[in-house]
């Protein structure tokens, strides 16, 4: 198969560029740690300093409240964790969390972890399209809750969250609200100043940023506790020497999306209706999620009679990159061959067949539309063979 | 999880896709709730497998599963095909399926004993249910 | 005959061997699992062990090819609703007799006839013995498993063409051939449990069927002594659950459906020394006949067997008295040696 073309940008984006120029001129000077004293270290410590700059502007925060970790997993870890944990320092009562039922899994097993040691936890349900109603939310908060946490865009349907009106409900009824915004960040305006979180998740290489790198934004005022301990980096909060090319070049991302992130978003919408478009027009073919409120490269697509890897592998064999619809039923599902739908599709009341039967196409900045025309005629002719073989499927087209 | 290429070339060209019009036999295996399900539909004359088709709804490794079954058995004697244990069937497809996978190799040769079934529960019609009693009977 | 061989297997250690000792003496072997009734692991649910996924893999392993046979509705009538009947009509069920009589074999045979193969094998503990050019069945070299009690039914003509490799074998030596060659073997009922109903509450599964009706506890002479909770819960030679209280104990010498009536006794009153028995399968001359088993599992009789007035039905005088014959047990004859079946039949109700 000659070149792939790469449609699954919600599992991970390309390189840009210019942010692989910044990680490796960072990668060639010598290399110093951040907290030394001398010439060298300082020099780290300022490129760190720098980036944290860049990022806060990116999400209207102050550098202060920009913490480095190792990815968007770690800092949903750190935040509900470490919310918890600072909560029931203050006051033992409060042992009570607000998660809803669409969460990535870093934040529903930190949670899930939290209530095998004793902690209850209230899962607030979705409607149909996955959005969670803040008056729901007002309903579940009591005064022994330690945090709510509610994404700001969801990674499997891409439905985005009324996480303005959902903060403030949290703020107003004095609960920490953690936000975990990977898929958002460097593709919707992402504003603390605007939105009332008291923690936020991300990471680079959901925006074309380096790997293995992240952060948290950890509102000024707001009780945090360390989930890992060491040498005080990132105040305290997360120990660790830092990774200075791989900070560097998130903040290189940052800077990027910052000037870029309209127009970005601009091309995906476009790529994306044209996908889906294309796509809804293929009988029993429709669009999960939220017709409007959704990310801006976000197709997650119901075939009917068709099961999801077939699909996938379908495409990959025409030189297609996508996605399954279905998160849990992907590499990590248990090893009896036993896989269950994904907790997202589940809680937006779709049964076990519709979830098997979803795949998830995601555009990027740097996606054509005649890539797209590809995609879809390659897309339309995989279904098409795989509906001639599923017994499930009475043709109708 | 990786797949073998013979795996991939099952499923993008799979063989014996369809169901008989007026099949000798028909059976199904798998679950509606749980995912995956096969249906096998044979043609036999004089005791050998002579049309086989198949349809599946599940992952790669089912419809590939079933395609090489398919091809595997088409045109043996009836002896021969129900002898096809799930290790020929590995052996069909380049080797073991990755791991997770091998109900896949159940599914579909659980799906084309049941036609067999239904072919002796056809050819015997109420004999076997008023109770045989011999060749001539 | 040639060489080729249908065998019935369960998934149980004994039809896996069978099948294997075949197979190494040279037979071209099929195997083939019967479903019987709905009540077998996994029939319902896809996910849980499955009897026959397990009997077509171990003939897999074995490089022998493997057939499923549908016989519900030929199992429903002749085994189960037989079994309900018995009791209701207030005789015995033996569900393995009436299997062995109407549906193993014959289906066995079927199949066999289909492909064009000599003969049928099933896991029984019993021989095929040819006396004067005949075959008949013989018992197994372990006396303890010997199946023969219940395998009288078999039609001569099907017992011709019948191998039973167990029947040279002891039940050890079996364990230790599957575990030598790495058979995996399923958990089936031992051949005393019905198979059918694995929890073994038979009043639970005959209640089930059958609405069962109080009636008259009397004794031989017709007093009423009390009340029976309905005829479907007793049994000739039962001793518990009869409810009246006497200096000593009571036993049930009789049930009788259409008076709905529940006759009981003394110990002395199960003794008899006659069996009348219908509905024969003679192998032998009758008159070979020297002794009678009447229950699984026990002692043979010394008996001389005469045709009864009613045509068809025999009458066996044993040489001592015996208990608790029930109607609708077997009754099988034996040669003077004790090791050939002469013939078996159906105990018939007393007068």
């Amino acid at each position: 198969m000659e070149s792939r073309v790469y449609l699954d940008h919600a599992a991970t984006t390309p390189l840009d560029g210019r942010v692989r120029d910044a990680l490796v001129s960072h990668l060639g000077e010598p290399r110093a740690n951040p907290s030394s004293l001398h010439g060298l270290g300082t020099a780290a410590r300022e490129v760190v300093e720098e980036a944290r700059e860049a990022v806060a502007r990116l999400t209207g925060a102050s550098p202060r409240e920009i913490l480095f970790t190792g990815g968007g997993t770690e800092s949903d870890a750190l935040a509900v964790l470490g919310l918890a944990r600072a909560a029931v320092a203050a006051d033992p009562a409060r042992r009570h969390l607000v998660v809803s039922a669409v969460e990535h899994s870093a934040v529903r097993k930190a949670a899930e972890h939290l209530e095998s040691t004793g902690y209850r936890v209230t899962w607030l349900g979705v409607d149909g399209h996955g959005l969670v109603d803040p008056r729901e939310l007002s309903q579940a908060l009591r005064p022994e809750t330690a945090l709510a946490a509610v994404m700001w865009a969801n990674n499997e349907v891409g439905t985005v969250q009324p996480v303005e009106e959902l903060a403030r409900v949290c703020r107003e009824q004095e609960v920490p609200f953690h936000c975990d915004a990977v898929q958002a960040v460097g593709h919707l305006p992402v504003d603390v100043t605007e939105v009332p979180v008291s923690t936020l998740a991300f990471t680079g290489h959901k925006f074309y940023g380096p790997s293995g790198v992240g952060a948290l934004y950890v509102r000024d005022g707001v009780e945090l506790a360390p989930v890992s301990f060491g040498g005080g980096q990132e105040r305290g909060l997360r120990s660790g020497t830092e990774d200075v090319a791989g900070i560097a070049a998130l903040g290189a991302a940052a800077r990027l999306a910052a000037g870029e992130r309209e127009e970005w978003a601009r091309r995906e919408r476009e790529l994306r209706d044209r996908l889906v478009r294309g796509a809804t027009a293929i009988p029993g073919v429709e669009l999960n999620g939220h017709p409007a409120e959704r990310l801006p490269n976000n197709a997650h697509l119901a075939v009917e009679g068709v099961e999801a890897e077939s699909l996938v592998l379908f495409c990959d064999a025409s030189g297609y990159a996508i996605g399954k619809g279905s998160a849990c039923a992907s590499a990590g599902e248990p090893a009896g061959g036993e896989h269950k739908a994904s907790p997202v599709l589940a809680a937006m009341g779709q049964d076990e067949r519709r979830a098997f039967s979803a795949v998830r196409v995601t555009v990027g900045k740097d996606n054509t539309p005649e890539e797209i025309d590809g995609f879809l005629e390659a897309f339309s002719g995989a279904v098409a063979q795989l509906r001639e073989l599923s017994p499930l499927y009475a043709g109708r087209g | 999880m990786s797949y073998r290429p013979q795996v991939i070339d099952h499923l993008v060209r799979p063989r014996n896709v369809g169901e008989l019009a007026e099949p000798d036999g028909s059976g199904e295996s798998g679950d509606a709730a749980c995912g995956d399900i096969a249906r096998f539909s044979v043609g036999v004359r004089e005791n050998v497998l002579a049309e086989v088709r198949y349809k599946v709804y599940g992952c790669a490794a089912c419809i590939a599963a079933g395609s090489a079954l398919a091809e595997l058995v088409e045109g043996e004697g009836l002896l021969e095909a129900a002898r096809r244990s799930r290790a020929d069937l590995e052996d069909a497809l380049g080797g073991p399926l990755p791991e997770g996978k091998e109900h896949a190799l159940t599914l579909v040769v659980d799906a084309l004993h049941k036609a067999f079934e239904d072919y002796w529960d056809r050819l015997a019609g109420e004999v076997l249910v008023e109770g045989y009693r011999g060749a001539d009977g | 005959m040639g060489k080729s061989v249908v065998v019935a297997t369960s998934g149980g250690v004994d039809s896996a061997v069978t099948a294997l000792l075949l197979k190494e003496a040279g037979y071209d072997a099929v195997c083939v699992t019967f479903r019987l009734h709905d009540g077998e692991p996994g029939s319902r649910s896809c996910c849980s062990p499955d009897t026959v996924l397990f009997a077509r893999d171990t003939a897999h392993k074995m490089g022998l090819p493997h057939f499923t046979l549908d016989l519900k509705r030929l199992f429903d009538r002749r085994v189960m609703q037989d079994f309900v009947g018995s009791y209701a009509a207030g005789s015995t069920p033996n569900p393995c007799v009436s299997c062995n009589a109407h549906v193993k074999f014959h289906a066995a045979s079927f199949l066999a006839d289909r492909l064009g193969f000599d003969h049928v094998a099933t896991g029984h503990y019993a021989r095929v013995a040819e006396v004067d050019g005949r075959a008949t069945l013989a018992r197994a070299a372990d006396a303890a498993k010997d199946q023969t009690y219940v395998l009288w039914p078999v039609p001569q003509e099907l017992l011709a063409r019948t191998v039973f490799p167990l029947g040279e074998y002891h039940k050890e030596e079996i364990r230790g051939i599957a575990a030598d060659r790495g058979l995996a073997v399923a958990k089936t009922p031992e051949s005393q449990d019905i198979c059918f109903i694995p929890d073994g509450d038979y009043r639970g599964f005959v209640r089930r069927e059958v609405e069962p009706e109080p009636g008259e506890l009397v004794d031989g002479e017709g007093r009423v002594l009390g009340e029976h909770s309905g005829v479907v819960d007793y049994t000739v030679g039962q001793r518990r659950g009869i409810g009246v209280s006497a200096p000593a104990p009571l036993y049930v010498t009789e049930v009788r459906p259409q008076a709905n009536q529940v006759v009981v006794g003394r110990k002395k009153d199960l003794l008899t020394d006659e069996v009348r028995v219908g509905g024969l399968n003679w192998f032998l001359d009758p008159g070979a006949s020297e002794s009678v088993q009447v229950r699984y599992n026990s002692e043979p009789v010394p008996c001389e067997v005469v045709p009864a007035e009613e045509s068809g039905e025999w009458v066996a005088r044993l040489a001592e008295p015996v208990s608790g014959v029930a109607p609708g047990q077997s009754a099988v004859f034996y040669t003077g040696d004790g090791q050939k079946v002469v013939g078996g039949g159906v105990v018939a109700r007393r007068g």
